[in-house]
């Protein structure tokens, strides 16, 4: 059994995990919506709240110009320029408003930029938002300032003469710009505390469910006597492990005792019976003829009876094992040595033993068992084989190991009734046998992880055995 | 031989000493585990028959602080479960053989005589002879009446057991244990079909048996006469 790399899974594929990250990920697009949205709303309102402001403006001078003419209109654009750029002056910056009146020939009359926009052609709508470089009125300085974006409106005049009002955005954009900076800082940051978070969700539920497996691990490899620790903290985690524990107590106790009954009738059975035996060896030796005759099959007889007794104890004593005494078997060299055991009686019995063992096949278990399992197979095949068969002894790389004969085989219908306890399809019991050969073979396997299967040889019997190669 | 019984069972106890003392041995008795150890320790033992079972102090504690005494004396234990795990933990714990009840009298005392063999020097002897029968263990050569005889591995191993214990009772489950290593017992006399094989490569061409059958027990290889 190849252990245990299954408990170590990585964080970033547990469920916890997974749905840490989803709700990150749902949360971070649900904010990013949000703020996206108040971000539109608050930049729209105050595009708007500009595009007010100058049409107001631009109302109030067309009027201006429409009650007073152009001189009047010079002088409110000229002394409007002079009042923004003090406001200017203060700041170092251009001024957010700005005005240019031209005449018809575009010569420059008043206002606050020293030429008529080159990028606004003259025949346009009237809406546009410009980069324009824009003086800086400051004394002993007469050069561009930095190149900012206005928001203008410009109308051509009945008379040729051309206005132009426009709103410097440079407060709009850095606000526009801090209010994305922020938007996307808490994105960020939202995506960030939620795969943090998750991370961390996860690795605690991984830990205590990694209690959970360890644990089994460890009971499955014949350690009853392990727990799941419980950490105190009364959540489900405890109530979980609180409740498996108690089945494994459960379980611990029902072994226990299976364990405790197969003793006692071990000893109970064993003591008898081994002071029966001697008394009647005793017996025995100080008698002769017939009497003598009687008390050798007497003995016999008990040894019958501790042979059946034997079997009954190891079926059950396998079923209730711990995988504690398990090595790393090489079992071409068991099926070797098993075979090398019964060579001698196959050719006594003129049966032709076939042997085909894979090299160096590996699988954990218990060495006795597996050997006497083996064992069994071919006594079986052997016995039920008339003289001048086959049998064969196969093993693959995968550790599949076949015992095929060519005696009458078993009927497909009597096939899994075989593997029971005391089953034989003999039934004038003429073979010598206790009927448990099969079923020791089938707790051997079970005990193994491993299946065993009846087959019809095409004639005879086919037994495989497919061990978890190693 | 002088055995000490370490057995809380009066009945087995009493069968034990009579059997032993009718092979000729001379047997002590002790119906517990702290009289037992106690009797140990004043020694003058050839070996011990202990029960896994005991009051007072189990078996196992027993031959565990004898060892740690350095008590070197030979251990069979009997025991009524009979489980692979227990018979590990019992050889680990300081015993030389392990029985399982009901057991014959006469697989009891071959293993004895077993284990007060295995104390002497037989790791030592390399050219093991009885009677014509020669085997080299460093060579692994063996010839009958100065004639090679071939033998397979397996027929070797339990020839030279054979070998070393001559003239000594070897039980088939003793063949068992000790040439292939099995503790369990084949439905079929595997055994029995292998020494009459070995039988026939040695005891061949008329000549004088030294490969004995004993009846209902085991094998003998032996000196003729």
């Amino acid at each position: 059994m190849s252990r245990d790399n299954r408990s170590a899974s990585p964080l970033f594929r547990t469920t916890a995990f997974k749905l840490a990250m989803g709700y990150a990920a749902f949360f971070c697009l649900l904010s990013a919506a949000c703020l996206a949205l108040l971000y539109w709303v608050i930049t729209s309102e105050l595009d708007a709240q500009i595009d007010a402001g100058l049409r107001a403006e631009m109302a109030a001078l067309t009027r201006l110009y429409a009650d007073k003419g152009v001189d009047g209109l010079r002088g409110a654009v000229a002394s409007r320029s002079t009042w923004m750029s003090l406001a200017a002056s203060d700041t170092g910056d251009t001024g957010p408003r700005q005005y240019l009146l031209t005449d018809a020939a575009g010569r420059v009359l008043a206002g606050t930029m020293k030429d008529w926009p080159a990028a606004l052609p003259a025949a346009r709508e009237r809406w546009a938002t410009l980069p324009l470089m824009l003086p800086v009125d400051q004394p002993g300085l007469d050069e561009d300032g930095p190149q900012v974006r206005v928001r203008l409106d410009a109308v051509t005049l009945p008379g040729g003469y051309r206005l132009l009002v426009g709103q410097s955005l440079n407060e709009t954009d850095e606000l526009r710009e801090t209010l994305l900076t922020l938007t996307s800082a808490t994105v960020l940051f939202t995506l960030l505390v939620g795969a943090g978070g998750g991370a961390l969700m996860g690795r605690s539920v991984v830990r205590r469910l990694q209690q959970v497996t360890l644990a089994a691990d460890r009971i499955m490899t014949g350690d009853l006597a392990q727990r799941i620790p419980v950490e105190g903290g009364h959540d489900e985690y405890d109530a979980l492990a609180a409740k498996l524990n108690s089945m494994l107590q459960r379980i611990e106790e029902l072994m226990r005792r299976t364990r405790e009954v197969t003793e006692n009738v071990a000893h109970d059975l064993r003591s008898p019976l081994g002071r029966l035996r001697s008394r009647l060896e005793t017996l025995s030796r100080g008698t002769g003829g017939g009497e003598r005759e009687a008390l050798q099959k007497a003995i016999e007889e008990t040894d019958r009876i501790v042979a059946t007794l034997n079997g009954i104890l190891s079926i059950a004593e396998i079923g209730a094992r711990s995988r504690g005494s398990w090595e790393t078997l090489d079992v071409t060299s068991v099926c070797r040595d098993v075979a090398e055991l019964y060579d001698a009686v196959a050719e006594e019995k003129r049966i032709a033993l076939g042997i085909e063992l894979a090299e160096g096949v590996k699988a954990a278990g218990n060495r006795q068992l597996l050997a006497q399992a083996v064992s069994n197979l071919l006594d079986n095949a052997i016995k039920y084989t008339p003289p001048g068969g086959r049998v064969a002894l196969r093993l693959t790389p995968r550790a599949e190991i076949t015992v095929a004969d060519s005696g009458p085989g078993i009927p497909a219908e009597m096939r899994g009734k075989v593997l029971e306890r005391f089953v034989r399809l003999d039934t004038s019991r003429s073979q010598p046998g206790n009927g448990l050969g099969l079923s020791l073979v089938a707790a051997v396997a079970e005990h193994h992880g491993a299946t065993l299967v009846l087959a019809d040889n095409g004639p005879g019997l086919k037994a495989t055995l497919q061990l978890t190669a190693g | 031989m002088r055995v000490l019984i370490i057995e809380d069972d009066a009945d087995t106890a009493a069968q034990l000493g009579s059997a032993l003392e009718g092979a000729g041995h001379e047997a002590e008795h002790a119906a517990d585990g702290e009289r037992g150890l106690e009797r140990a320790r004043s020694g003058g033992h050839d070996a011990l028959i202990v029960d896994r079972m005991l009051p007072k102090l189990d078996g196992l504690s027993l031959v565990r602080t004898l060892r740690a005494e350095g008590r070197g004396v030979p251990v069979l234990f009997l025991t009524a479960l009979d489980q692979v795990d227990e018979r590990v933990s019992g050889l680990e714990g300081g015993g030389d053989d392990y029985l399982v009840k009901p057991f014959a009298f006469s697989e009891l005392l071959a293993r004895l005589q077993a284990l007060l063999r295995r104390r002497g020097a037989e790791a030592a002897e390399t050219r093991l002879k009885v009677a014509d029968l020669e085997l080299d263990r460093l060579k692994r050569e063996v010839r009958r009446a100065g004639k090679p005889v071939t033998l397979q591995a397996r027929e070797f191993r339990m020839l030279e057991y054979l070998m070393l214990h001559a003239g000594e009772v070897v039980t088939r489950a003793m063949l068992l244990q000790e040439v292939w290593g099995y503790h369990f017992d084949p439905q079929t006399n595997v055994v029995d079909v292998h020494v009459s094989r070995l039988r026939s490569r040695i005891d061949g061409d008329g000549q004088t048996p030294l490969l004995h059958t004993v009846r209902g027990t085991g094998y003998c290889l032996r000196e003729p006469g």
